[in-house]
This record gives C-alpha cells, structure tokens and sequence, in this order.
C-alpha cells in the first residue's frame, strides 16, 4: 500500500522559557516538541495517534497542516510537499463551539471553504452545502441556524461537515469525540467510519482515549514526550505491546491492573540527556546504551515497529 | 441500622433567568451511608452538577432550592442559615471540582492555599511550621513524592494531574464527611485519570468518608461506586447497585450507556447508537422526558413517569421496563 502523508525526520520545537528575561538574554533553550519522526500514512486507513498530554499527537497534526513551523524534515502528500497540497489535508478540533464561527451561519461556514478553494461554481454551491449536511447526518433546515442553536454532536457534525467541504484526502481528527457526551459519542465515531469509505478518505485520529482508539482505528502510533515509540497494526499494538511506555499505558485497560503509575521522572527537556531515550527515568529495563542514544526503530513483527533496544535481536542476553 | 450519613428528600432546583423559570432538577430523592461511594451519570446539563452543588449551597442567587428535606448527620441541612452552611462547608462538606487549574489561585503558591485552609477551618491560625508539616503528611497520602518543592510551586509550574493530587490533598485535609467529586478525571489524560482513580479508591479505605462521584463515564463509575444514580433531563432515571445495575440496566438510557462502555471494551465494527441528543430546557409534562430518543417509545409513555420499583432493589422511571428483559 502506497503512503499517502509522509513524515520525515520531522522535528517541530518551541522555547522551553518563554520568560521575558530568558528572551532578552537571547537563550536559546528550545526542546524538540516533536522529535525526528517518521510515519507513514496509508491511503484509507485510520491511524490513531495516542499518548498523554504533552506527547507531541497534536502538533504532529499541526505541523502537516502547516499551523506551526518545522525545525527539520518535511512532510508530504502524493510525494509533493504537504504546503502545496491546499484543501488537502483538513482538521476537526476538539471544541466544535469554539472550532466555529458565532457569527455564521452553518450554510456559510460550510460555504466559505468552498468559495475559497474554488472547488464548485457559484450555482452548485447551495446544492454541495446541502449535500454535505446530509452526508454528516444534518437536515437542510441546520444550515440556517447559528452555532449557538446546535447541540454538542450537530456542531461537531457540521465542523466535520466543513472539513469536507474542499474534498480533503486526509482529515486530522484532534479529540474530536473527547468533548461529546457518551451517548452522541457513538454516533459521531460510527460517522466517521462511514464517511472514511464514502468520502475514500484517510483519518489521523488523535486522541488519549484508548477504547475510542481501538474501536476507530486500523493502526496506531504510540508517542512519548515527542518521540514515536510504537507503531503497529491496533490488534498487534493492544495484544502485544512491545515498547515498556505502551505496556505501561495500555496496562491501565486492564480492570484489575495493579499498574502503579509513577507520578514523577517523566521527561524533562531542561534537565535530561536530549540524546538519550526519553522514558529512561520510568523505564525498569532502562539499560546503559538507553541513557547514550534514543534507539532507533526495531522490527517487532510484520508492520510493527518498536523504538526499544529490548527489541533489538541482535542483542544477546536481552529478552522482553 | 445507624441512619445514612445524607439522605436527601424531593430535591427540586428552578433557576429564574429574566422572568422565566427552568426547572433543572426535579424530585431528587437518594441516601448515602457512611463510607460508601455514589456514582452520579448524566450527560452535559442532566442537572447531575446542579444536584450536588445545590446539596452543598453552592448554587447562584437565581437558583430555588426546594427540598422536603436534606438529613446530612441526622441534622436537615436545606434550611440552615448561611453562616452555619459555611461552618459546614469546607469542614464536613467538600468538593473536588472538574478543572483543578480554576481550583487554584494562580498568583499563589500551592503553600499559600494550604495555609489559607488552615487557618480558616481551624480557627486558630496553626503555627507556620506546624502548618508546613501537616500539608507535608497529607501531600504525601496522595503520592506527591516531592511536597516540600511543591508547596513552594505556583499553580501554572505544576501539571494537571499534580494540581487534581494537590486540590485532593486540600480537601482530604479539612477531614470532611461528605466529598463531591464532580468529574475529577474528565481534564486529564488516560494514565493520570487512572492514577487519580487509584488514589480516589485507596483514600476511600483509608480515610473516613463518603462519597459522590459525578462522571459521565460508565466504565469509571463502575469502578469507583457502590451505587449508581443515572440522572436524564433533570430527573433520576435509574437508581440501584453497581454490579446489578452494569450487569441488568433497565432504563433503555442506562441500558445505551451500558452498551456503548461493554462495545468499546470489547471487540465490534459499529456501535451501537442512542438516537438524537440530549434536550435542555423543556420538557412535556405529559410526556416521558426519554420518549423522543428512545427505541421503545410507545403511548403508554405519554405520561409524567414515575420512579418505579424494580424486582431486583433498583428504582427504574420507565413504564415498559417490566416488558424489556427485567428479571423477576
């Protein structure tokens, strides 16, 4: 299968301080948010990007939508690079209120991308507006109304509804369910999975809800504090965790899991070893060359990848 | 048998916005005892939050509070003076609130708002020292590995999981009776909810409290509660014991939440879906409030339904529940 987003070496940082006095000092402390990461998206599948806050899931998303800068690598679409892919790739935020416009009607919300991108002539637009709607599961009757007079599921149906309006080939889905209450939860996730076969889309769907994940995607990225640890078919990865930093967060599926968590030594850019793997301060198999460099990725099975040098066969002496 | 530690009767809360009134609780009736958990679910405006808040005096100016009675320590605390709710508050009531960030005093150290809780609950202002001590033991109780660093922390140099832990230890250090929970977990990310359970459940065996947990998480609500109360559209739909509830629902709100938490367990392509969303506002009074989303809708449900008893203890508000698998 051929990838259809390509990330590269991606590196995305900001300044650890954003203090004043560290700006008229000129320091440059900048910790890499996103660090060197390679990951291929596949035509028509749902990757789920998982990992807890601060990981990096969201501006990994950024970064292909050209919302924030890269500090290194590139990221393409169709092997162009992904800022000349206009209309391209497309994002539903997590909040849908504040995702859209107070002012605008939902007809026009869904309307100025369309106008924008110049994909359908004047005439149609009314009609590919109305089209959308139906699509997310909308009456026509929605499109008049504000974003104030939807309920929590219609919003995020209508700002699913405006992703698609420019006929996007990768939809970035941030949290897109976390805000919704249970019961349109489903709703919204059964949606998703339909418009991915009728609008032959492809879906990254970032989250930290691990059962949503597992419902929703076809493989999943596990991601620690900007690094890519994981990645595999969502079967492999949930059944057969290989990276210590998964097993510890797919652990806590288990009901009767006496996982404690630590609650401190996660990753602190301003005081660890940048070169060196980033879960070494809670890792119990942490080993010397851990602390030298961060491993680079192992073959742990067919389509599964693992940063981790307990997977490294090579290694003589070292099991899992 | 010793009488509920909270026994709250006929609870009703009317807010008046500009001339109009909105019922959003209605008969809201359940007992807590001591040291037992209280799973409240309910969707965005079940009025689970304005329940609690209304028990604990916290609702705005515009809120009525109506109540036949609310028995908290054998003592009906719905008609209490303000000045003695306050000597309440704090001190035998507590609450732990969703965004712990908001919780806090941003310009403050975590210190400071320890301080500040000292010397308000006690009285007497205890000595700065002894004060630091005790904050220390109790951040401690909820695995702060390193209190000293932290009391000197502002709010902001903290993570949220940290901030939930600290305002946790707040509450534990009032030494309350009764703690509200209201969605403690919701803001944080999957391994920090996990480990803020965790502690919630260990604290349960080792302080002497009870509690109401506000979620609307089923599968935590399983984990955390001896009870469950599932509120729709203001009112109590289903109310009755955890193992019994999660493994025989018998509202079809309740039996839909259940099959959507088992589904993303286990292993299926498509959910299954409650129809439509949840309305706020108004409701029919002739009308079961669940009618318009649920999937056995029927005449006999044009009627202001009431609580009905269920053979297994549990109060169900559904008049076809007897038809739809309840066991006898």
């Amino acid at each position: 299968m051929t990838a259809i987003l390509q990330f590269s070496d991606v590196v995305v940082s900001f300044s650890a301080r954003s203090g004043l006095m560290a700006r008229l000092a000129g320091a440059s402390n900048m910790f890499n948010a996103v660090d060197h990461v390679d990951l291929d998206i596949r035509k028509g599948e749902i990757v789920g990007i998982v990992g807890e806050s601060g990981s990096g899931k969201t501006t990994i998303c950024k970064a292909a939508l050209g919302l924030v800068d890269l500090a290194g690598g590139t990221i393409s679409v169709d092997g162009k690079p992904a800022s000349l892919a206009k209309g391209e790739l497309q994002m539903v935020f997590q909040d849908p209120l504040s995702s859209l416009n107070p002012r605008q009607t939902v007809n026009q919300a869904l309307a100025t991308p369309l106008r924008l991108h110049g994909r359908t002539s004047s005439g149609d637009l009314a009609a590919t507006v109305e089209r959308l709607l139906r699509d997310v599961g909308l009456g026509p009757q929605f499109g008049n109304r504000y974003p104030h007079e939807l309920s929590g599921g219609q919003l995020q149906r209508a700002a699913i509804a405006r992703a698609l309006a420019t006929n996007p080939r990768v939809l970035f889905a941030d949290e897109a369910v976390s805000k919704l209450d249970v019961s349109v939860r489903a709703q919204i996730l059964n949606l998703l999975k339909r418009l991915r076969d009728t609008y032959d889309l492809t879906i990254v769907f970032v989250t930290h809800d691990l059962h949503v994940a597992r419902f929703l995607c076809d493989r999943i990225a596990i991601m620690y504090f900007g690094k890519l640890v994981e990645l595999g078919a969502t079967r492999d990865v949930y059944s057969n965790p290989r990276h210590p930093y998964s097993q510890e967060l797919l652990g806590t599926l288990k009901q009767d899991s006496e996982t404690v968590l630590s609650t401190r030594d996660t990753y602190d850019p301003a005081r660890d070893d940048r070169a060196a793997c980033r879960y070494l301060n809670r890792c119990p198999h942490v080993m010397d060359q851990c602390r030298q460099r961060h491993p680079g990725f192992f073959q742990t099975g067919p389509g599964h990848v693992t940063a981790c040098y307990l997977c490294d066969e090579q290694q003589p002496g070292q099991g899992t | 048998m010793t009488a509920p530690l909270l026994d709250v009767k006929n609870l009703n809360v009317t807010f008046v916005l500009g001339g109009q009134r909105l019922e959003i609780c209605q008969d809201i009736s359940f007992t807590l005892d001591r040291g037992q958990v209280l799973g409240v679910i309910g969707e965005s405006g079940s009025g689970k939050t304005v329940a609690t808040k209304a028990i604990l005096g916290l609702l705005p100016d515009n809120a009525v509070v109506e109540a036949d009675a609310i028995m908290f320590n054998g003592r009906d605390i719905s008609r209490l003076p303000p000045d003695e709710f306050d000597r309440l508050r704090g001190s035998e009531l507590a609450m732990i609130f969703q965004d712990p960030v908001g919780s806090f005093n941003p310009v403050k150290t975590i210190g400071w708002h320890f301080r500040n809780v000292v010397s308000r609950r006690r009285g007497d202002p205890l000595s700065a020292e002894q004060g630091h001590v005790e904050a220390m033991a109790t951040l401690h109780q909820v695995d702060i590995a390193d209190p000293d660093a932290v009391l000197r922390k502002f709010p902001h140099q903290l993570s949220g999981g940290m901030l939930q832990r600290c305002l946790i230890a707040l509450v534990l250090f009032c030494q309350p009776s009764l703690i509200v929970a209201d969605e403690p977990t919701t803001n944080l990310d999957n391994l920090v909810e996990r480990q803020t359970i965790k502690l919630l459940e260990r604290l349960r065996s080792e302080i002497d409290a009870s509690f109401i947990f506000i979620t609307h998480d089923m599968t935590i609500a399983e984990q955390v509660s001896d009870q469950v109360l599932v509120m729709y559209a203001g009112q109590i739909v289903e109310y009755g014991d955890t193992t019994g509830l999660m493994r025989n629902p018998h509202h079809p709100y309740t039996r839909g939440l259940v099959n959507t938490a088992r589904e993303l367990e286990g292993d299926v392509t498509v959910l299954t879906e409650i129809a439509g969303e949840g309305a706020t506002g108004f409701w029919p009074a002739d009308q079961c409030r669940f009618a318009p989303r649920c999937p056995l809708h029927g005449s006999e449900c044009d009627m202001a339904v009431p609580l009905l008893d269920a053979p297994d203890g549990s109060a169900v508000r559904c008049v076809k529940a007897g038809l739809t698998g309840a066991t006898t």
